[in-house]
C-alpha cells in the first residue's frame, strides 16, 4: 500500500484525505508494509530509504499531517494523534538548515534531561551520558547513580571499584532518554555524509549542556564523576 | 624505538603541503588513536589524506597514513567532541617549538554563533605520557587522556577540560637545527659519560638510535666515552645530520627477521648486517610502513582489553569460588567422625546422662578410646541425633559440592577457552561475536539498542593441507560449535589440543582418507590456534566427527568424544602461513 504526498500544495497543514491526488513523478511516495508495520520512502535529495517502524494499520490514513511552507513546498510530514506526534519527514534546504534545526531540537532535549535529573533531588555519585549511533539507530540518554546504587554495583562486581564507572552496570530504570525517534528521522533527512558529524555535535551538546547547567546545581558525593561514553 | 622531535620536524615539513585543507571526517578507531581525513580543494593534489594521531605509549605518533582502520560502530565521546569542534575546519598552521616532541595543528573553524575561531589539536608524542589534546583560546577542551594531580608525573601539570593548556616542562637542551656545532661539542667535552648518553643530554628531540649512531660514526663503538671519541668525526656527523634535517633525502627503517625494529632520519650503520635496512624518501611513508605491522595486532588487543578484563575478573571469581568449595568438600570428608560419635553414644547410652559436657568412650571401629564432646542441655539420645544430623548434612553437602565443583571446573574451562579466543581475535566482528556469546551466557549485559542489525558474522579460518584437504579452524566458541556440529560431516576429522583451550579444527575429507601429513598439518594448526601456541610437543587429539557429542546444556565450544588418538606437534607460524597460502 502506498500514499503519494504532493511535493507542492498550498501553504498550511493538511490531513492526508485533504490533499489532492498527486502526480507520482512529483510526489513523495510513502509505502506501507502491513506485515512489518513499516512506513518507508526514498530520500528526495540523496540515495537511500527512510524507514519508520511500528506504524499501526490505518495510522497513515487517520493521523498523517502534511505541512507546506510559505512557498507551498512540502516541509514536514508527521503522524499525529491526540497522544503523540511522530516525525516522518522533514525537508532541509541545506546543511546549515539541517544543523540549525537538529541543534535547536537537541538543546530542547538537553534542557528536558537536565530538568529531569535535577527533579530527582538526590545525592549523586555518578552521572553518565550514554550515546550510540550506527547510521540508523540513535540513542542519547542520561543515567544517574546514588551512592547506594554505586555500592550495590561494586558489591555485585566483587569489590571492583572500576565497575562503578561503567554505565552498563547500572539498572536501565533510571535512564532518561531523549526523543530518539524524532532525532533519528531528523538525521535520516540530512545528507548521509553529514549524519555522523551532526550526531556527534548533538551528543557533545547534550554533554556540555548538562555539564554547564546541572553539575553545579545538584548534591554530589566527594567521589562524584561525570562520565560520557559511547557504547557499542 | 621512539619517534623523536627531529623526525617529527621532518613529518611536519611534509605536512605543510596540507595547509588550507579542510577536515572531512574524524574517527577514533582506538581509545588513544584519532584519524582525521583532510581534503585539499585548492592544492595540486585534491585527493583525501588521512592523518593518524596516536597517544599509545608504545606507538605514539602522528603521520599521514594509507592504512585502513576498523572504527567502532559508535564513535567515542572524544571523537564526537572533535567532530563538533573541528568539523569542516580548515588547517591553517602546523607548529613545533624547536625540536620538541609536540606538534600543534591549528584549525580555523566556525563556532555556534558563526564566529571564526582557531582550535588546536595538539599531539604530544612523549612515550607513555603521550596525549592528544584539543585546545581553544589556550584552554583545554578535552583530551584523549585526562591527567589529574594524582596521575601527573609533573605535579603542576593537569590535562583536564577547562584547564589552561601548558606544554610539558622542557629540559635545557640545544637545538640541532640552530645551535652552533662548536657549542654542542664544547658541552660534550665537559661530559665524562658515554658519548651517546651525553648527546641525549645535550640535544633536544634526539632518539637513542641517533645518539648511538653518532658514537659509532665517531669511534666504531656505540659505547665510546666522550673523552676518547674523535671530535672531528662527531662534528662531521652532527653537521651531516643537520643537513639531513634541513633537506631530508632518505629515511631508514630497520627490521630483523621480518619484524620492524627502529627508524631514523640518518643512515644507520651500527647494526652492520644484523638488521635489514629499507630506505624511504618520506618521513610519513616511513612511519606508516613502520607502524602498519605492529598496529593491527596492537589495535585488536586494545579493543579486546575491556572484554579481557571482564573475563579475567569472572575467571578469578569462579576460581575463588572453586577453591572455597574444594575446602568445604575436604571438610565433608570428616563426616564419618560424626557418624562414629553418634554410634558410640548410642552404644553407651546407659552410661551417659544429660548435663555431661564430654565423655571418653572406646571406639569399637578402631579399638582406641575417643573423646566425644556433648551438649549438656541435651539427653544422650539427642546428642547422638545431633551427630547423625551433622553427618547427614555433610553427606548431602558432599554430593552437592561435588556437582558444583564439576560445574565450576567446566565454567573455568569455558572461560579459559573464551580468553584464548579473545587473545587471538583480529577484528571487531570477531569480538562482537564473542561479546554476543558472553551476553547469552550472562557474563555481560547486552547494550541497549543491541537489537540493531548485526554485522556479517565472521567466517572460520581456512587452510589447505599439502595434500589438498581443506582445513577449517573456528575462531570462537560459536564458530567452534557451528563448525563441529553443523558444518562438519560424520567422516570429517576433528582435532583439538588435549586439555588446553583452543580452536576446533576440522579436516574436510569428502569421504577420502586424509594422509598422515594432512593430520600432522591440521594438528599443527590446532596447536597454533590454542593457548599452547608457544609450546613444543603439544598433544593434539583427533577423532572422526561421528564420535563427537555435545552434552545437553554444555557451554558453547564444549564437546565430549571417544575413540580419539593423539598426535604430538610443535606449532609453527611459518607452516600456518604456508597452509594458508595453499588456498
Amino acid at each position: 500500500m502506498f500514499y503519494d504526498i504532493p511535493m507542492q500544495f498550498k501553504s498550511g497543514e493538511f490531513k492526508f484525505k485533504e490533499l489532492p491526488r498527486a502526480d507520482k513523478n512529483n510526489a513523495l511516495r510513502l509505502e506501507y508494509n502491513k506485515e512489518y508495520e513499516i512506513l518507508e520512502y526514498d530520500m528526495i535529495k540523496w540515495d537511500g530509504t527512510a524507514r519508520i517502524y511500528s506504524v499501526p494499520k490505518n495510522a497513515v490514513k487517520d493521523t498523517l499531517v502534511v505541512a507546506y511552507d510559505g512557498n507551498d513546498e512540502l516541509e514536514r510530514i508527521e503522524l499525529s494523534d491526540k497522544n503523540k506526534t511522530r516525525l516522518v519527514y522533514i525537508r532541509y534546504v541545506n546543511m546549515k538548515d539541517s544543523r540549525d534545526s537538529v541543534l535547536k531540537f537537541i538543546r530542547k532535549q538537553a534542557k528536558r534531561l537536565s530538568h529531569e535529573i535535577m527533579k530527582r533531588n538526590e545525592m549523586l555519585s555518578r552521572i553518565f551520558i550514554e550515546s550510540f549511533y550506527d547510521g540508523d539507530a540513535v540513542d542519547i540518554a542520561v543515567k544517574t547513580a546514588t551512592p547506594e546504587e554505586m555500592k550495590a554495583v561494586i558489591d555485585e562486581n566483587g569489590g571492583d571499584t572500576e565497575s562503578a564507572d561503567y554505565s552498563g552496570n547500572f539498572p536501565v530504570e533510571s535512564r532518561i532518554e531523549i526523543d530518539r525517534e524524532t532525532l533519528r528521522v531528523m538525521l535520516l533527512c540530512t545528507s548521509e555524509d553529514y549524519r555522523d558529524t551532526l550526531f556527534s555535535v548533538c551528543a557533545v551538546d547534550v554533554k556540555e549542556y548538562i555539564e554547564k547547567h546541572v553539575l553545579d546545581n545538584i548534591d554530589k558525593t566527594e567521589d562524584f564523576k561525570f562520565i560520557c561514553e559511547a557504547y557499542d | 624505538m621512539s619517534l623523536d622531535g627531529a623526525l617529527l620536524h621532518c613529518v611536519k615539513s611534509e605536512l605543510e603541503n596540507l595547509i588550507g585543507a579542510r577536515v572531512d571526517k574524524i574517527y577514533q578507531p582506538l581509545r588513544d588513536e584519532i584519524v582525521v581525513t583532510l581534503r585539499n580543494l585548492n592544492g595540486a593534489d585534491k585527493s583525501r589524506k588521512s592523518l593518524v594521531f596516536s597517544a599509545n605509549g608504545s606507538a605514539a605518533r602522528v603521520h599521514l597514513t594509507s592504512a585502513e582502520f576498523e572504527n567502532p560502530q559508535s564513535p567515542p565521546m572524544f571523537c564526537m567532541l572533535l567532530r563538533k569542534h573541528l568539523g569542516n575546519g580548515r588547517l591553517v598552521n602546523i607548529r613545533q617549538d624547536d625540536l620538541e616532541r609536540i606538534l600543534f595543528f591549528d584549525f580555523e573553524c566556525v563556532n555556534e554563533i558563526g564566529d571564526v575561531v582557531v582550535n588546536t589539536l595538539t599531539a604530544e608524542i612523549m612515550g607513555r605520557s603521550s596525549n592528544i589534546i584539543l585546545v581553544r583560546d589556550g584552554r583545554i577542551v578535552d583530551s584523549v587522556r585526562r591527567v589529574s594531580a594524582v596521575d601527573s608525573d609533573d605535579s603542576a601539570r593537569r590535562v583536564l577540560p577547562n584547564c589552561e593548556y601548558e606544554p610539558p616542562p622542557r629540559a635545557e637542551r640545544l637545538n640541532l637545527l640552530t645551535a652552533d656545532v662548536s657549542e654542542i661539542l664544547a658541552r660534550l667535552s665537559d661530559s665524562r659519560d658515554r658519548l651517546s648518553k651525553a648527546i641525549m643530554n645535550t640535544l633536544e628531540g634526539i632518539s637513542p638510535i641517533f645518539a648511538r649512531e653518532c658514537a659509532f660514526y665517531a669511534a666504531n663503538d656505540v659505547d665510546v666515552t666522550c673523552d676518547t671519541a674523535d671530535k672531528s668525526r662527531v662534528k662531521e656527523f652532527l653537521e651531516n645530520a643537520r643537513k639531513s634535517l634541513n633537506s631530508p633525502t632518505e629515511f631508514t627503517l630497520l627490521s630483523e627477521n621480518g619484524k620492524n625494529k627502529d627508524f631514523s632520519f640518518v643512515d644507520i650503520q651500527q647494526y652492520g648486517d644484523v638488521m635489514n635496512k629499507r630506505s624511504f624518501i618520506s618521513a610519513n611513508a616511513l612511519l606508516d610502513a613502520f607502524y602498519a605491522e605492529s598496529n593491527s595486532a596492537g589495535a585488536a588487543k586494545q579493543r579486546a582489553s575491556e572484554l579481557l578484563k571482564t573475563l579475567s575478573s569472572a575467571y578469578s571469581r569462579v576460581s575463588r569460588r572453586l577453591e572455597t568449595r574444594k575446602k568445604e568438600l575436604s571438610e565433608c570428608g570428616e563426616r564419618e567422625v560424626f557418624r562414629v560419635c553418634g554410634d558410640l553414644i548410642n552404644a553407651n547410652i546407659y552410661r551417659l546422662e544429660r548435663g555431661m559436657t564430654k565423655c571418653s568412650l572406646e571406639d569399637f571401629y578402631s579399638g582406641e578410646p575417643r573423646e566425644i564432646a556433648l551438649d549438656a542441655r541435651l539427653t544422650p539420645a539427642q546428642n547422638a541425633q545431633k551427630y547423625y544430623t551433622e553427618y547427614r548434612k555433610l553427606d548431602t553437602a558432599e554430593k552437592k559440592l561435588t556437582e558444583l565443583i564439576r560445574g565450576d571446573e567446566e565454567e573455568l574451562a569455558y572461560l579459559d577457552s573464551v580468553l584464548d579466543c579473545v587473545s587471538r581475535t583480529e577484528s571487531d566482528s570477531e569480538l562482537a561475536e564473542i561479546r554476543r556469546e558472553l551476553c547469552e551466557q550472562g557474563y555481560i549485559r547486552a547494550a541497549k539498542g543491541s537489537e540493531r542489525p548485526s554485522k556479517k558474522p565472521s567466517e572460520p579460518l581456512r587452510y589447505r593441507s599439502s595434500d589438498g584437504f581443506e582445513i577449517l579452524v573456528g575462531k570462537n566458541n560459536r564458530q567452534n560449535d557451528l563448525l563441529t556440529l553443523k558444518t562438519a560431516k560424520a567422516a570429517d576429522i576433528w582435532l583439538h589440543v588435549k586439555d588446553i583451550a583452543g580452536s576446533h579444527v576440522i579436516v574436510k575429507t569428502d569421504g577420502k582418507s586424509p594422509s598422515e601429513q594432512t593430520l600432522i598439518e591440521a594438528a599443527n594448526l590446532a596447536a597454533f590456534h590454542s593457548k599452547a601456541r608457544e609450546g613444543s610437543g603439544v598433544p593434539v587429539d583427533y577423532v572422526p566427527v561421528k564420535f563427537i557429542k555435545k552434552p545437553a546444556g554444555a557451554k558453547p565450544g564444549m564437546v565430549i568424544f571417544t575413540n580419539n588418538r593423539t598426535l604430538y606437534v610443535t606449532p609453527s607460524e611459518e607452516l600456518a602461513k604456508r597452509l594458508h597460502d595453499n588456498l
